[in-house]
């Protein structure tokens, strides 16, 4: 059942197991707490079914935090607050407790009316811990000597603030106990009658309402505290099922527009698709509503999952699925493309007409909004027009810092060269970015994924050593550059380059990499590389290689240390020396053999070199030159996807994503073996070894038209060729089916 | 020597004794005793006047009761969806216990001990005056628990003395005893559903596929009596790009023919020709959906095959699960449940 009730959960963001999934791959420049409302996190858009994200980072709710820090002056902060009030239960304070702020302030003799009230209050915890096993799941009797305890105490302090909280335990006591009457006693009569102003009333009326009887008139009552108390908001979206006949019914009891507002807001925050119309209700009730503006940041957040993380992360969007069938489903993606590009526009749209005509809107929120919008789809005009108007409302730090982000995003879209003006006013901007650390959600997830967009857009005007050198600085693991051995930053760049590409890339790479006189911004993209040389090395190296540029490969390859090919453990990255043991000189008459580990290992350079010797010794006047064409195209077989040597020019077997940009002909189909063995037969000594030359054109033959013909086609072919083999080689080509004589034809061009 | 009718005779009481021994390996219909019973899984017992009318007119005697899950909380063996009982009915209940199988991976025997004490008590405490004479325990048990969970079964004997104890059993568990083990109880309920890959797009029905079912019947006489557990419920498997992409729960073929959200993609499939959001879940343009449930015409082929793997003389039926709109399956549960008396 459980499995079931995963696979049926709504959000559960993916069914594939493996990493990465949701949160680590959705991809968001939007700031989900642009709002700076912290006790709404749970409602933000997110692949968790409930977004999580304050709760490594706090345990309390922000609106009580912030009244105890009030009342204590700003003596202790809200962390040592947070940490004494909600992590050290009573009956077994952690260690580290005595080095607490608050603890050591009440320690010192201060506010202890108020350490009296917290052992109170932490003590009514205890007894409410539940033993689900237990036959009565909470301590009664204690919670009766508790309420006891509690009346005493709120009516002997003067202390507005402790007495308010010490009703509200009595509230929270007597809803426990199931004395519905006596907690409203206490709610009526010491809560709310409290000269305080306290999110602690909105708290008790939550109780209060959970109190209500009929389902709809509760819900009532709970929607009423929905938009008041932003930490019962979880509790609250759960109370509402997704019926909306449910939600009809509460509307139908609402007193005003603003209540219909609230309930409305619950269905819409229950709403994955597009919300625009239900935000559009919402506007028109109640303009000045906190909820709208998380809607509205919610709904860009959606957008951006659905426009963007496919895009930069090639996984589908965080919730959603991937297509991983691209090509038979791609009509399908980009038909719901161009349909979410146009429910952008359409949203960008209403904003902007609501805008200019309803004044109570949160209008640094709603510019920032629409100068985002217009970011995504590149209207570089509007995206300045709208920061700029945002900028003008006196923005919130969390909304400046947006708009600081969106401003740096369109410089790198929108501009054309890479001159040191340029350069300057880009580093700057990025160094400037850790200065906003505290106001952007998710702050090094964002910036990985800043610099992400950043990379991409160079890819994107195939700059591809740009976005090379951006793409070491996405350090987390968000992107599609991940893979099994490491996630690290290098090697990304290094899968980037590995995809896109080619030799005169590589020299580029290199050559800002290593020239004098790099400006600042240069110098600190290539700040990461250092540690990864002799990989990156090896890249452009093989590069050429992949090119059959032999001469220029073995210079490069020759700067590596020989030790580096020795290497048979993960230190740098690949195991080279196990990755390079089959003999790439092999022949191979069965698709992709392994073969025997050799007796001698090449490196790189020592193969590249053996491969220049072989080609010199086809240039001369030699005897054996059947016998080098007949090694050359083994070799040059065994680098393909079938031979036994493929990592001569890959670093990992099969096919690369669908962006895989460089020329792969090389590895996909044996065109280049396929020369050699044909000069192998024309410089045979004997027919024997002319038949082995052609037998391993044929295999070459196969290969190639099983990859550009139809498989039908294919076969037929196949049997063409085969039938011609027979008539050109009546007396070796049936001896020459399978293996049995391999050695026999193999060592025929000493004869 | 015979005289003609002395010959007679003899044929006569042959063919009646042959008769007589083949009948007795299965039970003939006239012996066999069918209890007709359901499940009801959900958190709320709470039977309304539509199911209370519908237990009574199948002449359904037994009502196996969910009584809660026990899971593994990252730190113990902890009770959850724990059904709260509002209703009395006259047909016998059944407690059910439903426990995953990381709880036995975590839990040593002292663990095991200690939790078989906590859901005696559990079940006798929700159980409270209502009385009961068998108790199930629902867990997919593995080789690797094999024996954590049979020790929890045989400790769990000892807080029942007076109950019958009862295991669910896979349909791999049921064809491969020697591998998956037989659970020390008294008696075992077979599965006859959730047979197929409902992630695997070639799937056809993974509730009820009687082609894949069939190949667990029929090759032993598994050790335990059998009673016998059949679907009655609906779903559906949404495809995006290929891939399984969510489950949603009663979601059925007429679901898909109403309104214009659908088109018919294949005989399986229907593909969803607009984004919409269904049941808190958003699918996009071309995803595909596959509903699935069990059809009279698949339960009855079951019925005929499974009728030759009873081996008791009194056997439970029971159908998976009793819901708000079981009623409307009225005609097809009473068929069902004919077919094997």
């Amino acid at each position: 059942m459980l499995y079931i009730l995963f696979l049926s959960s709504p959000l559960a963001s993916r069914s594939c197991g493996w990493w990465p999934s949701g949160e680590d791959l959705r991809f968001s420049l939007f700031s989900s707490h642009l709002a700076d409302v912290p006790d709404a996190y749970p409602l933000f858009y997110s692949t968790e079914y409930f977004n999580d994200y304050m709760t490594d980072a706090y345990s309390g709710p922000t609106e009580n935090l912030n009244e105890w820090y009030d009342y204590l002056g700003g003596n202790v902060s809200r962390d040592e607050i947070d940490r004494l009030l909600y992590s050290f239960p009573i009956d077994k304070p952690a260690n580290g407790i005595e080095k607490n702020g608050l603890f050591n302030y009440f320690k010192s003799g201060k506010k202890l009316e108020a350490s009296e009230y917290i052992i109170f209050a932490k003590t009514i915890q205890d007894k409410l811990d539940w033993n689900p096993w237990a036959d009565e799941e909470i301590d009664v009797k204690g919670l009766h000597e508790l309420e006891k305890f509690g009346v005493k105490r709120m009516n002997q302090s003067n202390d507005q603030y402790l007495k308010l909280r010490y009703a509200y335990q009595l509230v929270v006591i007597n809803y426990y106990l199931n004395e519905s009457d006596r907690s409203n006693y206490y709610h009526k009569n010491f809560v709310m009658t409290n000269p305080q102003e306290s999110v602690i009333k909105s708290w008790s009326a939550f109780y209060q309402a959970n109190n209500t009887s009929g389902h709809i008139n509760r819900l009532y009552e709970l929607s009423k505290i929905f938009n008041s108390c932003k930490s019962k908001t979880k509790y609250i979206y759960n109370a509402f099922s997704r019926d909306d006949a449910e939600f009809k019914k509460v509307l139908a009891i609402c007193k005003n527009d603003a209540e219909k507002a609230v309930v409305l807001s619950i269905q819409s925050f229950k709403n994955p698709g597009r919300a625009l119309s239900q935000i559009k209700e919402i506007v028109t009730l109640d303009p000045s509503s906190e909820l709208v503006d998380l809607l509205l940041i919610r709904e860009i957040n959606k957008m951006e999952d659905w426009y963007f993380t496919e895009y930069y992360s090639t996984y589908g969007s965080g919730i959603g699925q991937h297509c991983w069938e691209c090509e038979a489903f791609k009509f399908i993606e980009e038909k719901n493309f161009q349909s979410d590009k146009l429910y952008l526009k359409s949203v960008l749209a209403y904003a902007e007409s609501i805008v200019a005509k309803e004044p109570k809107l949160n209008r640094p929120i709603w510019f920032t909004s629409m100068s985002y919008m217009s970011f995504m789809l590149d209207d570089q005009v509007k995206t300045e027009k709208y920061s700029n108007l945002a900028k003008g409302n006196n923005p919130s730090k969390k909304v400046a810092a947006q708009i600081y982000m969106i401003e740096l995003l369109s410089l790198v879209k929108h501009e054309d060269g890479w001159g040191e003006a340029f350069q300057n006013e880009l580093l700057v901007k990025l160094n400037e970015v850790d200065s906003y650390k505290e106001e952007v959600y998710r702050y090094d997830r964002f910036k990985s994924e800043l610099m992400l967009a950043i990379s991409r857009r160079y890819l994107e005007k195939d700059e591809v050593v740009l976005a090379a050198l951006f793409e070491t600085k996405v350090k987390n693991e968000f992107s599609e550059r991940h893979n099994y051995w490491d996630s690290s930053a290098g090697y990304k760049a290094f899968d980037l380059l590995n995809e896109n590409a080619d030799a005169k890339v590589m020299d580029e790479f290199f050559a800002l990499w290593n020239k004098n006189n790099k400006t600042p911004l240069e110098k600190f993209l290539v700040s990461d590389l250092p540690k990864y040389k002799w990989r990156l090395t090896d890249l452009w190296a093989t590069q050429y290689l992949r090119e059959d540029k032999l001469e220029k490969a073995l210079e490069i390859y020759k700067t590596i240390p020989d030790s580096v090919w020795q290497v048979h453990n993960s230190e740098l990255h690949y195991y080279y020396k196990d990755e390079l043991k089959n003999d790439p000189f092999e022949t191979n008459i069965y698709g992709r053999s392994y073969g025997v580990e050799a007796d001698y290992t090449y490196t790189k350079p020592e193969f590249v070199q053996k491969l220049i010797n072989l080609k010199k010794d086809l240039e001369g006047d030699g005897n054996n030159k059947a016998h080098s064409a007949f090694l050359l195209g083994n070799a040059y077989y065994n680098m393909t996807i079938n031979g036994n040597s493929y990592y001569y020019t890959e670093y990992s077997l099969g096919g690369y994503r669908k962006e895989m940009n460089r020329d792969q002909k090389y590895y996909n189909y044996p065109h280049r073996a396929l020369k050699y063995y044909q000069l192998a037969e024309k410089y045979a000594p004997n027919d024997k070894y002319a038949a082995f030359s052609y037998r391993m054109q044929l295999k070459c033959m196969y290969e190639i038209s099983r990859e550009t013909l139809e498989w039908k086609e294919s076969d037929k072919k196949n049997e063409k060729d085969w039938e011609a083999f027979l008539n050109k080689y009546p007396d070796d080509a049936p001896k020459l089916f399978g293996c049995d004589y391999l050695m026999y034809y193999t060592n025929a061009w000493k004869r | 020597m015979f005289k003609r009718y002395q010959y007679l005779i003899f044929i006569l009481s042959f063919v009646s004794l042959s008769a007589c021994l083949l009948d007795c390996n299965g039970g003939t219909s006239d012996e066999r005793v069918i209890v007709r019973s359901m499940y009801h899984w959900k958190s709320d017992f709470s039977l309304d006047e539509d199911q209370n009318r519908l237990l009574q007119n199948l002449r359904v005697e037994e009502v196996y009761l969910h009584l809660f899950d026990v899971v593994w909380d990252g730190e113990e063996a902890i009770p959850t969806t724990i059904t709260s009982i509002q209703s009395e009915p006259e047909q016998k209940l059944v407690p059910v216990i439903y426990i995953t199988t990381d709880v036995f991976t975590h839990l040593d025997s002292i663990g095991i001990s200690e939790l078989s004490t906590k859901v005696s008590q559990k079940v006798t405490s929700q159980m409270n005056t209502l009385s009961f004479s068998e108790i199930q325990f629902d867990c997919d048990w593995m080789p690797s628990i094999k024996d954590k969970y049979f020790y929890f079964l045989d400790e769990i004997k000892a807080h029942f003395a007076d109950q019958s104890i009862s295991a669910t059993i896979r349909l791999y568990q049921y064809k491969y005893p020697e591998l998956a083990g037989v659970p020390p109880v008294d008696k075992g309920m077979l599965m006859y559903y959730n047979m197929g890959d409902l992630t695997d797009e070639d799937e056809t029905n993974s509730i009820l596929n009687n082609q894949k079912g069939f190949q667990y019947l029929g090759f032993n006489d598994y050790p335990l009596p059998i009673d016998l557990a059949l679907p009655n419920f609906e779903w559906a498997a949404v495809f995006r790009g290929g891939q399984f992409l969510k489950l949603t729960n009663d979601f059925s073929e007429q679901d898909c023919k109403k309104g214009n959200l659908f088109s018919k993609a294949s005989e399986y499939y229907y593909f969803f020709e607009k984004d919409t959001v269904i049941k808190g879940n958003y699918y996009r343009y071309g995803d595909l959906i596959r509903p699935e449930s069990s059809s009279k015409e698949d339960l009855e082929k079951a019925a005929g095959r499974l009728v030759d793997e009873l081996n008791q003389d009194t056997t439970r039926i029971i159908f998976y699960d009793l819901r708000k709109n079981t009623i409307k399956d009225y005609e097809k549960l009473d068929a069902i449940y004919t077919l094997f008396e």
